[in-house]
């Protein structure tokens, strides 16, 4: 059961371009895009930390926290990616896509950077230097989302398109290692049906894929299929139009025998939160009958840290959710 | 796995098939002659149902562990190898066999016996006994024995050992040294030596000296038989090494210096030494250069003496001198020295030739000095009988008279003519003959549309130009490089009347009275000579009367008649007219002063001509105020006329009527008016910067600095952003129109965005902008300081900032991109996440694609950026470059390996396919391990890379050469039905059809899932490669055919030959980009 822990107060002016919301790795703060802004919000004063300027000039997309809690990668329709400390600014603006810069994401350590464009390409940085280092240009469409795998010294980074392909890469090489793609009811009149996220499990196994159809799936990354379908309804799919939100939520055990079973996180084009069991499939929560939180409006981000999930709709509501089951 | 929809399956109903026509057009002979020679290498019928490129690196690998069982195989059976051994050495082997078992001897005899066995057959010539003991002794004798004792050859052969042998060459066989009977019967010698004679079989023999008998020379004897030489009969000298002269040589040093001296007489003064010098200079260091002058006339002989050297450095070296003059020689020696026209020898200075040179030219120059006298005198002397003369000669050449327009000018006086035709084609320009005919004593170059005339003012010079010149003097033709002759036409003056012979040019139309006393012309009689003069004077009155009466009476007359004044009703017509054009080009002007905001126009002095323009400026300064409110309302009409036809059409009335608008009191009066009116705004600039942004910062707020649009339009007429105002700026400018201070820009309207706080405060640029920008957004003065204030400053340095990033990442995007972002893709507010999904159309791609721009260069799917060069500008370029250098390895690897490639790898592949076959007769199963691709071994390294026509293609790494084989189109090789019901699933699945390729009727290869790169070929309007359908080992098989050569990194592309669709929805566009691009695929 998700519970409303406190509501963050996001700027005026950025309504309607609100798209991303993430907490930092230690899970101390926020940060929400503003515009060409990041709100940092602070969990235990529960208050704004501070909002930070960027030389951006166009609107960010989604903001990555570095592993060390210490910097924010914004990647904005300007073209353009800029790393800012959050005590000393901006370090680094890397220029080198030549379409807005739509999904980000550090790998483990921190020392290099993974964007993805409009320009359907995905880009390595070093981010020490603000070097770019490889350029994958394996996608047909725009590449719309990144997750690195937590596992494995995040070695397999996970790309979602709109030409329907999730790929993965070996971020060392940046060749492919596998395209997930051709399931069984992988089909639209349009032929393919975009990815609209992608999303790591926690143990780096399986990959969690919402695609413009409103269907999640759970893909084993490694041998190829989609282990779990979630649908929000028995009806028929929707055709969605903005990339939604999704997240695990690992939950944190109670008895330490034995781990319970992550949940799906999902967010709908009309303001919905789902909540699946992600092995039995099962329905946990819905609030398919709230009508405080988030009404009409797309969810565009969901972020979970341990029990904690934030969710961020589009006209700028932002909530932190606990869940308790 | 991606390019869905790329190509359309063709329907089933259809009878073509995927490479129309080829399948049936090319079974027959072309791919005849593809099998014929392969049958033997293409002879494993058991190929597999499908091949795939994947598969073959692991038959070969099955091949090579099948590699090895053979050679045990060979090993252990009798193999019939023993048939290859010659038959000669087989029978040679059996004999000795024999011959050792026929003898009763010891297999291995002692040396005794060897020897005994010598002594006993004193003729055995062993290998010939052996063969005949093996005809005579036969077989049945071996048949005897059951099988051969182990024979050690050795003690067979020593025999032969050839010492013991020597040729005797008079019976011509060899014998045994105890045979050879020697020549020297009694073994002493004669007293009186040896003499070689001739026995009575013609051989030499040797004999005592005999005083009967003369000796001969045996070689003579055999020199009629043997004469024939195979030694080629030489023409010429061998060459002897040359003998580099240096310190040590003795004797007198080679020449180091060369002559130049002209072929034939050369008239050409312009050959000066300096040109000489420069023209030899090239072949070394030049230290001594001479000129000799003919000693009678001191006029150039134009040979030259010219001294090589050893540059500064090596002095030393005696050899350099001698080589560069040798070198000059050599140069010359055969193709002659043109030198500005001229025809040079160049000869070594060897003993006297330069002397020789030096008289035989003054010898000539003698001669034809003597010539040129005796020409000078005969012309003279023909000048006393001119008509005839002169008719003569024009009777030589085509009769050729002075051009009408040039009558005048050539004034009846001789000519050289040259004909343009002649100088068009060689190139040759006036100022050549110019040049060439200064020494004579012409007097104009005509340069006339048929030709050059060269006016002469005298006859007899004429004449000596054209016979000393014409056919003699030579030119550089510029178009054929080669020295031309020039032919003159000589034109002598025609006789209009009996008095105008040229003599010395005096004679002219005016001055007839004059010229008369130098007449030759011989009057009858005293009245005829009166009569003559009466009617020249009578002549010349008259022109005069002419004239003058032109000059004093007509022209006065109507240019009074022609007086203005004269005609009052026209003069006010013309005046409303130019009235009515006045006010028109007011109103202009005030509409256009109401978009600019200038003050100082004032300072402006308007130029005399534009006098009507005074009223409307004085009008723009009287209303200036008043006119501000209007203007906002006014302000998007446009200027009725743009400012420079304004400006064209006044520069068009100065013309007309130059003198009605100059210089009235009145404008004098305006200009000092604007004048003093200008001083005075001009002291109020001070400081206005302060007050500009108090203005801004009520006009707009700091959130938003946009002004609004409409306002934008207003200020975007005004001055534009330079900053070093000077006194210079404002000084008055003598145009016509005022012209603003600063040049206007109107760049900002151009901008989408709205005005920025740094576009604004460029805008206001001096004390009148900001008044009138201060009433544009009615401010008033505020009484209170407000707290807003003290972020003002803040607020302006964050617009400032926001502004400089913009221009940085808009300046960026295009160096990166070279082409702005299509503006359909504009996200209009909100990131790009926050839009809604929209499908992007292919053609609006190419706008933030660069590699879709680039034909023919790949882009590698993983790019890997240097890391050393990468830096803040990646531009484009760079990239590429990087690109370049990363690409070459992969290449490099596969060229290596694949060099060895092409005929030796196949020929080896073949080997090796044979061994495979018979392994598999061996076997007798019809495994598919063994059956191999040998279609592989010819594929030519290609790779896929991101295209620009579609998402993927395929790229040569190397070059290919035309009709050579490509690739494999590998896939599933399936039946029809099957691949209708593929097609069917694939095309919901939204993968679409694009890679069924069908061979024939009945099979159709699939390379959908399962298949080779050669499906990322993309379909090209202009192809470079070309599908055909060749039988392999009884199967079909699609081979992709180079059409063309093809360069490394170009891309691979055939026609997909599609049927063409008539619903216009169902045709796929072609992005090819190629010039014949049909824009569909079907």
């Amino acid at each position: 059961m998700f519970t409303t822990l406190l509501s963050i107060p996001l700027l005026e002016e950025s309504r309607g371009h609100c798209t991303c919301a993430r907490f930092s790795p230690n899970g101390r703060l926020i940060a929400v895009t503003q515009l060409t802004q990041i709100l940092i919000y602070d969990l235990q004063t529960r208050a704004i930390h501070s909002i930070i300027p960027t030389s951006h000039v166009a609107p960010i997309s989604e903001v990555a926290w570095s592993p060390d809690n210490q910097c924010l990668a914004s990647a904005s329709d300007d073209f353009t990616i800029e790393i800012t400390h959050l005590t000393h600014g901006c370090l680094h603006r890397l220029m080198g896509h030549t379409a807005p810069v739509i999904s980000l994401t550090y790998n483990d350590s921190g020392n290099l950077l993974f964007t993805s464009s409009m320009d359907e390409s995905i880009k390595i940085w070093d981010t020490f230097h603000g070097a770019i280092l490889k350029t994958i240009s394996a996608h047909s469409e725009s590449v719309v989302s990144l997750s690195i795998c937590p596992d494995r010294d995040s070695s397999v980074l996970a790309s979602g398109s709109f030409d329907g392909l999730i790929r993965l890469f070996d971020t060392r090489t940046g060749h492919c290692l596998k395209t997930l793609t051709y399931d069984k009811d992988w089909k639209s009149d349009d032929g393919v049906v975009p990815i609209s996220q992608v999303r790591f499990s926690p143990n780096g196994k399986f990959l969690l894929v919402s695609s413009f159809d409103g269907i999640v799936k759970i893909w084993d990354c490694v041998r190829g299929y989609v282990v779990r379908t979630f649908k929000p309804s028995d009806g028929e799919s929707v055709a969605l139009k903005h990339c939604c939100g999704i997240d695990f939520l690992a939950q944190e055990g109670s008895n330490s025998e034995k781990l319970p079973t992550p949940l799906v996180v999902s967010g709908y084009e009309t303001g919905q939160i789902y909540c699946w069991d992600s092995n039995t499939k099962e329905l946990l929560y819905s609030s398919a009958n709230d009508d405080l939180h988030h009404v009409n409006s797309p969810i565009m981000s969901i972020h979970c840290y341990k029990n904690l999930m934030c969710s961020l709709s589009l006209n700028g509501e932002c909530y932190v959710w606990q869940w308790t089951p | 796995m991606s390019g869905y929809h790329r190509r359309s399956y063709p329907r089933p109903p259809s009878s073509s098939h995927r490479p129309h026509g080829s399948a049936p057009n090319h079974q027959g002979p072309p791919y005849q002659e593809e099998r014929e020679p392969s049958r033997s290498r293409y002879n494993n019928d058991g190929q597999g149902s499908f091949q795939e490129t994947r598969y073959s690196g692991e038959r070969e690998s099955i091949g090579h562990r099948y590699q090895q069982p053979p050679s045990r195989v060979y090993k252990d059976q009798k193999h019939p190898d023993s048939g290859r051994v010659p038959y000669a050495a087989r029978s040679i082997r059996r004999a000795i066999d024999e011959h050792a078992n026929t003898r009763p001897q010891p297999f291995f005899p002692t040396r005794d016996s060897r020897y005994s066995q010598g002594n006993s057959s004193p003729t055995a010539h062993v290998p010939l006994k052996i063969a005949k003991s093996v005809s005579s002794a036969g077989k049945p004798v071996r048949s005897l024995h059951s099988r051969p004792a182990p024979i050690i050859r050795y003690s067979e052969v020593t025999n032969l050992t050839a010492k013991y042998h020597y040729f005797d060459p008079v019976s011509k066989k060899l014998i045994h040294k105890d045979e050879m009977s020697t020549w020297n019967q009694k073994g002493k010698y004669p007293i009186t030596g040896f003499v070689t004679i001739l026995d009575s079989e013609q051989h030499p023999m040797i004999q005592a000296r005999n005083p009967e008998i003369k000796s001969i020379d045996p070689r003579k004897l055999t020199s009629p038989t043997a004469s024939i030489s195979h030694r080629k009969l030489r023409n010429n000298l061998t060459n002897v090494a040359r003998i580099v002269y240096d310190k040590y040589s003795v004797g007198p040093p080679p020449p180091c210096a060369i002559i130049v001296s002209p072929t034939s007489i050369i008239n050409n003064t312009m050959i000066q030494d300096i040109s000489i010098k420069n023209y030899f200079k090239k072949f070394g260091v030049i230290s001594h250069f001479e000129s000799f002058n003919d000693p009678n006339s001191a006029l150039p002989l134009h040979i030259y003496l010219i001294k090589y050297t050893a540059p500064n450095g090596k002095l030393s070296n005696l050899d350099i001198p001698v080589k560069s003059a040798y070198q000059a020689v050599k140069e010359f020696k055969e193709k002659g020295c043109f030198i500005m026209g001229s025809n040079f020898n160049v000869a070594l200075n060897k003993e006297k030739l330069l002397e020789d040179i030096k008289t035989t030219l003054v010898e000539e120059n003698i001669k034809k000095a003597k010539q040129l006298s005796a020409v000078a005198i005969s012309t003279e002397k023909k000048d006393r009988a001119p008509i005839a003369k002169n008719q003569k000669i024009t009777m030589e050449r085509p009769k050729r008279s002075i051009p009408y327009d040039l009558a005048r000018a050539v004034n009846n006086k001789p000519c050289l003519f040259v004909s343009r035709v002649f100088m068009a084609l060689h190139g040759f320009r006036t100022e050549d003959f110019k040049y060439k005919l200064r020494r004579y004593r012409y007097s104009k170059f005509l340069d006339h549309i048929t030709g050059l005339y060269i006016v002469f003012g005298d006859l007899l010079e004429c004449k000596k130009c054209f016979e000393l010149e014409s056919g003699k003097m030579t030119l550089v033709s510029r178009s054929r490089r080669i020295p031309i002759e020039i032919r003159f036409v000589l034109i002598p003056p025609v006789d209009q009347l009996p008095t105008r012979f040229g003599g010395f040019g005096k004679s002219t139309n005016l001055s007839p009275s004059t010229s008369s006393a130098s007449h030759v012309k011989v009057y009858k009689t005293k009245d005829e000579l009166i009569n003559a003069t009466v009617k020249y004077i009578l002549k010349d009155l008259k022109s005069i009367l002419d004239t003058d009466i032109r000059k004093r009476l007509i022209g006065p007359t109507v240019f009074d008649t022609l007086n203005p004044t004269n005609f009052p009703e026209l003069m006010s017509k013309k005046e409303s007219k130019e009235r009515a054009k006045q006010n028109a080009i007011e109103t202009a002007a005030v509409e256009q002063k109401k978009l600019r905001e200038s003050t100082n126009q004032d300072f402006d002095i308007f130029n005399l001509y534009g006098g009507y323009t005074r009223k409307a400026i004085k009008k723009r300064r009287t209303s200036e105020l008043s006119d501000i409110s209007e203007s906002i309302s006014l302000k998007k009409k446009k200027l009725a006329r743009p400012m420079a036809h304004l400006l064209n059409e006044d520069i068009g009335s100065k013309e007309n009527t130059p003198t009605l608008e100059s210089a009235t009191p009145f404008d004098e009066f305006d200009n000092d008016h604007d004048l003093l009116s200008s001083t005075s705004s001009s002291e109020a600039e001070d400081g206005f910067i302060d007050d500009k942004q108090k203005v801004l910062t009520n006009e707009s707020p700091v959130t938003t600095p946009e002004t609004p649009q409409d306002d934008s339009l207003l200020f975007s007429s005004s001055k534009p952003p330079k900053v070093d105002v000077t006194a210079d700026l404002y000084k008055p400018s003598a145009t016509e129109f005022p012209e603003t201070v600063y040049k206007e820009d109107l760049s900002i309207l151009k901008l989408s965005t709205p005005l920025s706080i740094v576009d604004l405060q460029n805008m206001v640029r001096d004390d009148e902008d900001l008044f009138l920008l201060k009433e544009l957004v009615a401010y008033k003065e505020p009484n209170t300081v407000n707290a807003a204030d003290e972020c003002l400053e803040y607020a302006i340095w964050k617009l400032r900032e926001w502004k400089k990033n913009d221009t940085l990442i808009k300046e960026n995007q295009l160096k990166l991109n070279e082409v702005p972002f299509a503006p359909a893709l504009k996200i209009k507010n909100g990131p790009f996440k926050a839009e809604n999904i929209r499908k992007v159309p292919d053609r609006l791609k190419n706008c933030y694609l660069p590699h879709r721009r680039k034909l023919h260069q790949p882009l590698n799917t993983v790019n890997q950026h240097n890391t050393e060069s990468v830096d803040k500008e990646n531009s484009p370029e760079k990239l590429s470059k990087r690109e370049d250098t990363v690409k070459p390895e992969p290449s490099e690897s596969v060229v290596a390996q694949e060099i060895s490639s092409s005929r030796d790898n196949r020929a080896s592949n073949r080997r090796f396919q044979q061994n495979i076959e018979a392994q598999r007769a061996a076997i007798g199963t019809e495994s598919e391990l063994l059956s191999l691709n040998q279609l592989n071994k010819r594929k030519k390294p290609v790779t896929f890379a991101r295209s620009a026509i579609h998402n993927w293609g395929l790229y040569a790494l190397e070059p290919i050469a035309a009709r050579e084989m490509i690739i494999e189109y590998v896939g599933e090789s399936i039946r029809q039905p099957v691949a209708e019901m593929r097609e069917r699933r694939y095309l919901k699945s939204g993968i679409g059809s694009s890679y069924l390729f069908r061979v024939d009727e009945n099979n159709v290869i699939d390379a959908t899932k399962k298949g080779g790169i050669a499906r990322f070929i993309n379909h090209c309007c202009d192809p470079s490669c070309t599908a055909k359908i060749i039988k392999v080992g009884g199967k079909r098989r699609i081979v992709i055919y180079a059409l063309r050569d093809i360069a490394a990194n170009e891309e691979l592309t055939y026609d997909y030959k599609f049927e063409r669709e008539l619903d216009a929805e169902e045709r796929l566009p072609c992005y090819c980009g190629s010039v014949n691009c049909k824009g569909f695929l079907n």
